[in-house]
């Protein structure tokens, strides 16, 4: 059940429908040239990017608000947060707005590509050789199918995202 | 925080702000760049655009020995915003210390027929803050306006003078 809005035509990747009574939805984006997943039930929209509101004083991570349907959000630039080099916007840019519990924020990705089902089953535990700067903020990765061959994807931890930027840990 | 009183909006060279009416003591015009400032315009004065009003044909006067500092507001929120104007609008803002001026481009006020909506700020960036310098957000015909906390702002900057730099 896909429950968030967008404003774009997903390219589909072939990936087949496997168990869909128990797999989770996952909105599938690209940051600096890597897959990332949320998960659909956190997801409540994608909108394309827009200049945000500079909130002086604020750390680089957050670098402003928006105003999406008269709430405030705040951004969260998820390079900066992953530990990746900042890029300027583009037109594939985009805002995922996410909800967990009564926190909700913008992610500035670089695209959103797809949406996908996973199941149980095809998620494994974060490698261990992983930079921590993005360990830290993972839950899973798992491989999705596309043309060219098996591609892997991480799966972001949304409360572990809010825990570091609530504790200043980002 | 709601506030059911008046806001006005200022104007730096990047950016606007909104700020409370009530926290400023006096409002002036700045006659020239060596600080002295112009009688203030009269209420109905301050309503509308200012292009009309030339700072130039008051008869300046020096700061009051109650102003303590006067300081441009701009960089004391983004580095990078320097007025490119010589003509000045100054917010005076009482503090223990005494007044403390801010210099801003252009004042306006909110009119009632704007629909002006106030939210807190996100609370994942407001714990972040270096500073407290925010009352919270108008929506203003869509248009997000932080609200500035111009009470906290005087304090600070008399008392971190070299810090801020102002």
């Amino acid at each position: 059940m896909n429950n968030f809005v967008s404003t774009d035509e997903p390219t589909t990747m072939n990936q087949p429908a496997k168990g869909e009574e128990t797999a989770t939805s996952y909105l599938l984006l690209t940051i600096a040239e890597e897959f990332y997943g949320v998960r659909g039930t956190e997801v409540r929209e994608v909108t394309r990017w827009r200049e945000p509101v500079r909130v002086p004083g604020a750390p680089p991570v957050l670098p402003g608000i928006i105003n999406q349907r008269g709430v405030v959000l705040p951004v969260v630039d998820m390079r900066l947060l992953l530990g990746l080099r900042q890029s300027p916007p583009e037109r594939a840019t985009r805002y995922v707005i996410v909800r967990h519990h009564e926190v909700a924020m913008a992610l500035l990705v670089d695209r959103v590509t797809d949406l996908i089902n996973l199941t149980p089953e095809e998620l494994k535990p974060v490698p261990a050789g992983l930079p921590a700067q993005q360990s830290r903020f993972l839950h899973a990765v798992a491989n999705i199918d596309a043309d060219s061959g098996p591609i892997p994807m991480a799966l972001l931890d949304i409360q572990a995202i809010i825990t570091a930027l609530r504790d200043g840990g980002s | 925080m709601p506030y059911a009183g008046l806001l006005l909006m200022v104007s730096t060279h990047l950016h606007r702000y909104a700020v409370r009416r009530d926290h400023i003591r006096e409002l002036r015009m700045v006659a020239s760049e060596t600080g002295s400032l112009a009688k203030p315009p009269s209420h109905s004065e301050h309503r509308g655009p200012d292009e009309h009003r030339d700072p130039e044909s008051s008869h300046p006067e020096e700061l009051s020995s109650q102003v303590v500092m006067c300081c441009e507001l701009a960089p004391l929120l983004d580095p990078n915003d320097a007025s490119m104007s010589r003509r000045r609008h100054a917010l005076i803002v009482a503090s223990e210390q005494g007044g403390v001026v801010f210099l801003v481009e252009r004042v306006e006020e909110m009119y009632h027929e704007h629909r002006v909506t106030w939210r807190p700020l996100p609370a994942l960036i407001a714990k972040r803050l270096a500073r407290a310098w925010f009352l919270g957000v108008v929506l203003v015909d869509e248009t997000v306006l932080l609200v500035l906390d111009l009470r906290q702002m005087a304090r600070d900057v008399v008392t971190n003078q070299g810090i801020l730099g102002g």
